[in-house]
């Protein structure tokens, strides 16, 4: 129940909605990390309960209210999308793809080393 | 044509891909971009197996702090031999059949055509992404296979372009931003991310297997985790 709090008061920062309303419908995706953000996080993956329909871009945000290390070290703050790729049920998508129920979310840094 | 040393030598991969397949290898010419961390597994791997003629591009000396992963490089070629130079020394040791041909200075625009020139395969060893940009378009215009390879920590990514077949980097990678400065890296990691850079180049020559076509494989070694990211 907290979570889910949590959860909709972010979609109400974020579409100005009340954060009473209680119809908004919920998915479950789960999250994997992977490198850099694996070890930020410290785990492999989680399985969120998030507004149904919301955008890759607006997952990355809860993640970042969840995970506000993941905000302070990975996401600088301006450009924050810059460092971060992410795959949808094993495709790799853009940031405006829209997610459903059930999705497998990874997020992977893309690393430069050689 | 294969001599009969060259039989005995590569018996046990003629046995996977035919005397055609070694000779393919044979007559082929691979640039490795880079000769660092994993330019060192990707040349030795591709030196063993054969390669008529490997092309090593860099512009550094090697340093203290690069040999824990710099494999080709030792003690006595520190702050002294280019890389190309202190690699082409140990691989022409270790296969006097093949030829190995040395580029010391940057790729630029302005030198990438000639110093390419009549490659069949580049392996992308880089350590930024301006440069690899740089191979990426080249690859494009002329139309021949790039492999992509980059490590950090302990973890790696692995994935093959070919123009026309394939998404390009730029636009697998749109907004990378570059981290300056030194980056934490073990040496296994490259090796493993080397070998399987070498591996490619030698599925692409021989027309063995699947090569990561529009597949980004993702490797932690802290985990023990492979796994492949579909990029249609």
């Amino acid at each position: 129940m907290e979570e889910r709090t949590l959860v909709a008061s972010h979609r109400a920062t974020l579409f100005n909605f009340p954060s009473n309303l209680f119809w908004v419908m919920w998915m479950k995706v789960t999250v994997r990390y992977f490198a850099r953000y694996r070890s930020l996080v410290g785990k492999s993956e989680e399985e969120l309960e998030v507004p149904d329909g919301i955008t890759v871009r607006e997952l990355i945000e809860i993640l970042k209210e969840r995970h506000p290390v993941l905000k302070n070290e990975v996401f600088a703050e301006e450009d924050d999308l810059a460092d971060v790729n992410v795959s949808r049920n094993g495709r790799y998508v853009r940031f405006d793809e829209v997610l459903r129920d059930g999705d497998i979310v990874a997020i992977f840094p893309p690393v430069s080393g050689g | 044509m294969l001599s009969e040393k060259e039989i005995e030598r590569y018996d046990r991969q003629i046995m996977i891909f035919g005397k055609e397949g070694q000779e393919k290898l044979k007559n082929s010419k691979v640039a490795v971009v880079g000769v660092g961390g994993l330019g060192s597994p990707v040349a030795y791997y591709l030196a063993a197996a054969g390669i008529g003629t490997i092309l090593l591009i860099d512009e550094q000396e090697p340093e203290l702090s690069n040999l824990n992963r710099q494999i080709l490089h030792w003690e006595e070629d520190l702050e002294k031999n280019p890389k190309p130079l202190s690699a082409k020394w140990k691989l022409e040791r270790f296969n006097s059949d093949i030829k190995i041909e040395t580029f010391v200075g940057r790729l630029t625009a302005e030198n990438v055509d000639d110093v390419l020139d009549g490659v069949d395969v580049i392996v992308d060893c880089l350590d930024n992404f301006e440069t690899r940009f740089l191979l990426d378009d080249y690859a494009h215009r002329k139309r021949i296979p790039l492999v992509h390879g980059a490590v950090e920590g302990t973890f790696g990514q692995v994935t093959t372009i070919v123009p026309g077949k394939t998404k390009s980097l730029r636009e697998i990678f749109p907004n990378v931003k570059e981290r300056k400065g030194k980056f934490p890296v073990i040496g296994p990691i490259a090796g493993v991310v080397g070998s399987i850079q070498a591996m490619e180049v030698i599925k692409l020559l021989t027309g063995l297997g699947e090569p990561l076509l529009n597949r980004l494989l993702l490797v932690d070694l802290a985990y023990n985790t492979f796994d492949v990211v579909e990029l249609r």
